[in-house]
């Protein structure tokens, strides 16, 4: 058995809060908010010692708890063998050794090659109760077992005086009594402790295991009245979420950092940015780059007394596959980070990508939508657009689908070039509204008289929801909703029962298009609106020219 | 004694009288004439392009199209587009719209951010950037980082931009022909001798060319007139099926750009 024990030693004041951000967003990884104490590094390193460091450290009980909370989060990376006494960590690490490369790689990783969460002391020895002994005594001291002081043994704890009466000054002079007399006289516990102590029976203790749940408060050491210095704190909060991801081996998708506002002013007390990711993640980095995004927009009615940071959603993470050939590895960001931060900062509806429908009018050919909210890998976006096209094909369309966006799939599953004669009339921008035109002489007027030169290409669309539309429709309801198909509904369907359009569109339109030159703007995507009896369109005026694409 | 060297013999001495060799790669541009007056012979990757034109959206996607359908499979980041992109249209000419991420940030500052952190994302192939009141010290930042990055850079900006300096590695001035049929194209500034005659592209792909040779002699009549395709089915009822459909002069010009393609 290999016991380290690790004991975080709190500094003042609070590192996190005295450090001042460097150039922008800090980075998790850098500044020396948290260091270790390299205490003792010798193979059988007797006690760790620092200068002053034994008498113990006058914090305050909570903070050192949390610290110490956090440093056993974070050892668990060693050994799944972590046990929390009191404000002490200890380590049973003596299956860990070979995997780390020896008892001395070990002990300098736990020292320096991650950063712990506090600085720490450490010591080792063969049971947990010499290495926590150890921990309290200083290094001359602590060389020998025997000679270590019985202060240093919970369990003598309560008999001190009396084995101090006696003459009993160290764990050796304790060793040396008859064991029969110390039961009578002090009870089997401490005979126990002390055989422990020496490894001659085994220790068995609680491991420690993480919540199901990242759940961590944290009490600022002042009051914090701008939302943007929130995020100074959140970021020990953020790397302690690191910490229990990487153990839980979980890739966080959803957070919450909510705070406790000063409740003598009469605002609100309590307030919460809720931060959503695409994928799973670990990068604590992108991370607060998001979390700075909204507080960013944060106001705080009140000063801020306590943070606390929660997930809300996590899921499992598989490692992240490396390359061995330099060339294939990208630098730069990922795409889900990239929208993320772009959605973060200008608002997710001004970051889209298109969706493809199914529709004859150009302005419900496609569809853009929030690009953050799950995006589809390039391979996605594309077995979905095969799969379309092979619905269409199987006959499959939606009413009036299928043609004006034929897109069929090779046996490769790509997107095949649309080889519609049509597709080449069509303009490379859009706008969004219809521009109406003027009119001088029978021809539309966009910066000078347009020059009609293809058309009229007739569209007549969306006639489906002028016939399905109770309000509109002379047909009875009957014959327009769905025919029966056998179908036993309980309930009789109302005369409504129609698929809402998902789109924000005319619902009629009867157009036609012409390609129009301008001697100014170039080529131009026209289209007159056509006369109609007027009957299903009444409020729709007919005949006027409107600009609806630029070829660009 | 010492044969003086040939100064032919550096590669990396640039005679003001050739047209450079390029740090980087460049994508063709699918335009051989420009292609022929560009160094290397395309549009540099990882260097700042800009283009000038009189009205935003009227010349990029004609010079920029060929290239981007045949850059990978990357996204291309729209950053303040003045329309809508058209999908339907933009894949007609190879470019699918999947791939178009289109960003919508109407402050000039909002717009560079969107830019820069665009051009550091890896998968992104290549960014259009609408940017009428950047400045050099900005262009130069955003020229920085897609040169550290390799990515593709086009920045349209107003004619008046001319007169200003520019980092970019390439500017060109997009006009149209008076006549609306050619897109005149003058190069202000590349790695090579000045040009002296400004290029001549056609103003529309291939396939929307030859539709308009067959149809442009021949003057469509207003559709008041021309409108009686139709005429026979019921008022008020619309045609139900088959809803778009071509009137016959246009669609026997179809027909030819159809078998001839």
């Amino acid at each position: 058995m290999r016991w380290l024990a690790l004991r975080p030693l709190h500094e003042r004041p609070q590192p996190w809060l005295r450090q001042a951000p460097r150039g922008g967003a800090g980075k998790l990884g850098s500044g020396p908010a948290l260091s270790c104490e390299p205490a003792a590094l010798a193979d059988d390193t007797p006690a760790g010692a620092l200068p002053g460091g034994a008498g113990g450290d006058p914090a305050e009980p909570q903070v050192l708890a949390d610290a110490a909370m956090a440093l056993a989060w974070w050892a668990l990376q060693f050994t799944p063998r972590v046990v929390l006494l009191g404000t002490v960590v200890l380590l049973e690490v003596s299956a860990s050794e070979r995997l780390f490369g020896g008892r001395r790689q070990l002990t300098l990783r736990v020292l320096a090659a991650e950063r712990p969460v506090a600085r720490v002391r450490i010591t080792q020895a063969g049971s947990a109760l010499l290495a926590l002994a150890r921990m309290q005594v200083a290094a001359a001291a602590g060389r020998d077992p025997d000679q270590l002081p019985l202060h240093t043994l919970a369990d003598a704890v309560p008999h001190l005086a009396t084995l101090e009466r006696i003459g009993c000054q160290t764990w050796g002079d304790l060793r040396a009594l008859p064991r029969g007399g110390v039961v009578r006289r002090f009870g089997a516990p401490l005979l126990d402790a002390l055989d422990r102590a020496y490894g001659l029976r085994p220790e068995i203790y609680p491991w420690l295991v993480l919540p199901e749940v990242f759940d961590m408060p944290l009490e600022l050491q002042a009051q914090v009245e701008a939302a943007p210095a929130l995020l100074f704190a959140a970021r020990r909060l953020l790397a302690q979420l690191k910490v229990w991801l990487q153990a839980r081996q979980q890739g966080v998708l959803a957070f919450e950092l909510g705070w406790r506002m000063d409740a003598r002013h009469d605002t609100a007390t309590e307030g919460a940015v809720q931060i959503r990711t695409a994928t799973p993640t670990l990068d604590m980095v992108h991370l607060q780059r998001l979390l700075a995004e909204n507080l960013a927009r944060t106001i705080l009615p009140a000063p801020v007394l306590y943070l606390r940071l929660r997930t809300l959603e996590t899921v499992a993470l598989s490692g992240a596959t490396t390359s061995l050939l330099p060339d294939a590895q990208r630098r730069g960001d990922d795409l889900p980070q990239l929208l993320e931060r772009l959605a973060a900062r200008l608002g997710p509806e001004q970051v889209l990508r298109a969706l493809p429908h199914a529709d004859h009018r150009p302005e419900c050919m496609q569809g853009w939508v929030p690009a953050a909210a799950g995006m589809p890998g390039a391979v996605a976006s594309r077995s979905a657009m095969a799969s379309a096209g092979g619905a269409g094909k199987q006959g499959r369309r939606a009413p009036g689908g299928g043609r004006g966006s034929a897109v069929g799939a090779d046996k490769r599953g790509t997107p095949v070039k649309p080889t519609m004669v049509r597709d080449a009339l069509y303009p490379t921008w859009l706008l969004a509204t219809p521009l109406r035109l003027a009119v001088r002489k029978d021809r539309p007027l966009y910066q000078g008289p347009l020059t009609l030169l293809v058309g009229p290409q007739r569209l007549e669309a969306a006639w489906w929801d002028v016939v399905s539309h109770p309000a509109v429709a002379d047909v009875s309801p009957h014959g327009a909703a769905a025919p029966d198909t056998g179908h036993v509904s309980a309930q009789p369907e109302p005369a409504d029962v129609r698929i809402p359009d998902p789109l924000p569109a005319s619902r009629l339109a009867l157009r036609d298009y012409f390609l129009a030159r301008s001697e100014q703007a170039g080529l131009l995507w026209i289209y007159r609106e056509r006369l109609t009896t007027g009957r299903l369109e009444a409020d729709k005026p007919a005949g006027h020219w409107y600009l609806h694409g630029v070829f660009g | 004694m010492s044969q003086p060297v040939p100064i032919d013999a550096h590669a990396s001495i640039w005679r003001a009288d050739a047209l450079a060799q390029p740090a980087g790669t460049v994508l063709a541009t699918g335009h051989a004439p420009l292609d022929a007056q560009l160094p290397g012979g395309g549009w540099p990757v990882g260097a700042l392009v800009e283009i000038l034109q009189a009205h935003s959206g009227q010349n990029e996607w004609r010079l920029l199209l060929p290239a981007l359908a045949r850059s990978g499979s990357g996204p291309v980041v729209l950053v303040g587009a003045p329309h809508m992109p058209f999908g339907p249209g933009l894949s007609a000419q190879g470019l699918a719209p999947e791939r178009l991420l289109w960003v919508r940030a109407s402050a000039p500052a909002a717009r560079m951010w969107a830019c820069e952190q665009a051009l550091r994302c890896a998968p992104v192939e290549g960014v259009l950037a609408w940017l009428p009141q950047a400045r050099a010290d900005q262009l130069r930042r955003l020229q920085m980082a897609a040169s550290e990055h390799g990515k593709l850079l086009f920045v349209m900006r107003p004619v008046g931009a001319q007169r200003e300096s520019s980092p970019a590695v390439l500017r060109l001035l997009a006009s149209l022909q008076p006549g609306g049929d050619g897109v005149q194209l003058e190069i202000l500034k590349r790695k090579g001798p000045p040009c002296a005659q400004p290029l001549q592209l056609p103003a529309r792909p291939a396939r929307l060319a030859a539709l308009l040779a067959q149809d442009g002699p021949r003057r469509l009549r207003l559709p008041g007139t021309a409108g009686s395709g139709l005429a026979g089915l019921p008022q008020g009822m619309p045609v139900p099926a088959d809803a778009a459909v071509f009137m016959h002069k246009a669609g026997d010009a179809l027909a030819r750009v159809a078998t001839a393609a």
